[in-house]
């Protein structure tokens, strides 16, 4: 499929990328171009799905193959380059770390490191806050929270900069029923803006995702999302 | 009482200024081996971690035939001085401080870098960052280092002599009095040296935690 200028400069494409930590490869080859809201990657632990994000989010160098961002190959540009396309691809870990302090740091800190107005990023940190229902929170220190607290913190602290590439791993894991509608309204709300790429083995991210592809013996696949029934893996 | 209160405070002057020194090249020190991991720093982080375990008068002997007048830097005059403590005691403190703090820091390195990368940091805000998440261990480690340095002996002894009012510190005093057979002076010493360890611990700690 042919893509038009300008939907390819927002697309994310991977070509050919293989990626070994010591001497086997945990990824072989993945291509594909996503120019949609919401992909969903599934696939049994150790498959992986998190590598793939990691090289997608510039943590990670893969082996060879590229990976092209806003029209530039994310591993083939200077540093200052990189440093722009990463500040454009937010990546959340699957248990994500918060740093020592309380919650509003936390949320405000990729907002600090960008020279963010201490007024803007205020208004910022307490409307994502909000929108995720944990302004209550944002005096408390992070080591007080739970894991399904943690993980909103987080989630926040990745959206408020308004990336243009969201990268979350397991981002239902540890919430409750009613955070997981939560998390997946508000993410539905941002893909309008932020095009989103989820790893995950839970079944209700299913009702979200545009394209979901299977990650498995570190080749990818595409599923149609019709066909999904109840938890695949 | 009067020189009980002073060898206090020369105590405490005395390893304050070792683990100031100390510090000054063992955090820096720290953070490079934490941060670049190549073979020559795996090397030296072994070395340190050695050497944590040094004996005193090892150390003692050896800057003692340094700063001796016929030693290489006897022309200095440090030897019987509380500044050669000071010195002795901060060398004696490096690898401690060295080697806790690079195992503390390389614990949450991983995360602390990974988070901050994965936010948008450059290099600098993610090792400041790493700096900033490590300030209650490296609290804790240069702590360490002070209740080492306070509370050696033959670093004290040999670099100070144990001259009365001028060099004597509560180790070395607490020594004499056993030398001398007066046990019950050497306990109430030691006593109070164990009180003024707990609270000044207790101190830092909590400037620490803020």
């Amino acid at each position: 499929m042919q893509l038009t200028e300008a939907a390819s400069k927002e697309a994310v494409i991977v070509e050919n990328l293989w990626f070994k930590y010591s001497r086997e490869y945990v990824l072989k080859g993945i291509s594909f171009t996503f120019n949609k809201r919401i992909l969903v990657i599934v696939g049994p632990n150790g498959s992986g799905k998190t590598t793939l994000l990691k090289c997608m989010g510039g943590l990670l160098k893969p082996t060879r193959g590229k990976i092209i961002i806003l029209g530039k190959d994310l591993w083939s540009v200077d540093e200052k380059e990189r440093l722009e396309l990463r500040r454009q691809i937010i990546y959340v870990h699957e248990k994500p770390f918060l740093f020592r302090g309380t919650v509003y740091r936390n949320i405000e800190y990729p907002l600090k490191i960008r020279g963010i107005s201490a007024g803007e990023r205020e208004r910022r940190v307490l409307s994502v806050a909000e929108s995720l229902g944990i302004k209550h929170l944002l005096e408390r220190k992070s080591r007080e929270l739970s894991a399904g607290e943690t993980r909103l913190v987080a989630l926040a602290r990745a959206i408020v900069v308004e990336p243009k590439y969201l990268l979350l791993d397991e981002p239902l894991a540890n919430l409750d029923s009613k955070k997981e509608s939560l998390v997946l309204n508000l993410l539905k709300e941002i893909s309008s803006k932020t095009k989103i790429i989820i790893a995950s083995h839970r079944k209700r991210i299913f009702s979200i995702a545009e394209k979901t592809f299977i990650l498995e013996n570190g080749e990818l696949r595409e599923l149609e999302v019709s066909s999904i029934e109840g938890n695949i893996l | 009482m009067n020189e009980l209160v002073s060898i206090v405070l020369r105590s405490i002057t005395v390893s304050g200024l070792a683990t100031l020194l100390a510090s000054l090249w063992s955090i820096p020190l720290a953070l490079v081996l934490t941060v670049f991991k190549t073979r020559l720093s795996r090397v030296l982080l072994d070395i340190f971690n050695s050497l944590v375990s040094i004996p005193t008068v090892v150390l003692g002997l050896c800057l003692y035939m340094i700063l001796s007048r016929s030693g290489p830097l006897g022309f200095l005059e440090l030897l019987y001085t509380p500044l050669a403590i000071s010195i002795g005691q901060a060398l004696l403190i490096t690898p401690l401080i060295v080697s806790v703090l690079s195992n503390s820091l390389s614990r949450i390195k991983e995360n602390v870098l990974e988070t901050a990368f994965a936010l948008g940091a450059t290099s600098s805000q993610a090792y400041f960052a790493l700096l900033h998440e490590g300030l209650p261990l490296l609290v804790r480690s240069i702590l360490i280092g002070f209740n080492r340095a306070i509370g050696e002996l033959g670093v004290a002894l040999m670099l100070g002599g144990n001259i009365r009012g001028y060099t004597r510190v509560m180790t070395t005093a607490i020594a004499l009095e056993v030398v001398k057979g007066n046990f019950e002076q050497a306990l109430n010493l030691g006593a109070v040296f164990i009180v003024v360890i707990v609270l000044l611990t207790i101190m830092i700690r909590a400037i620490g935690e803020k």
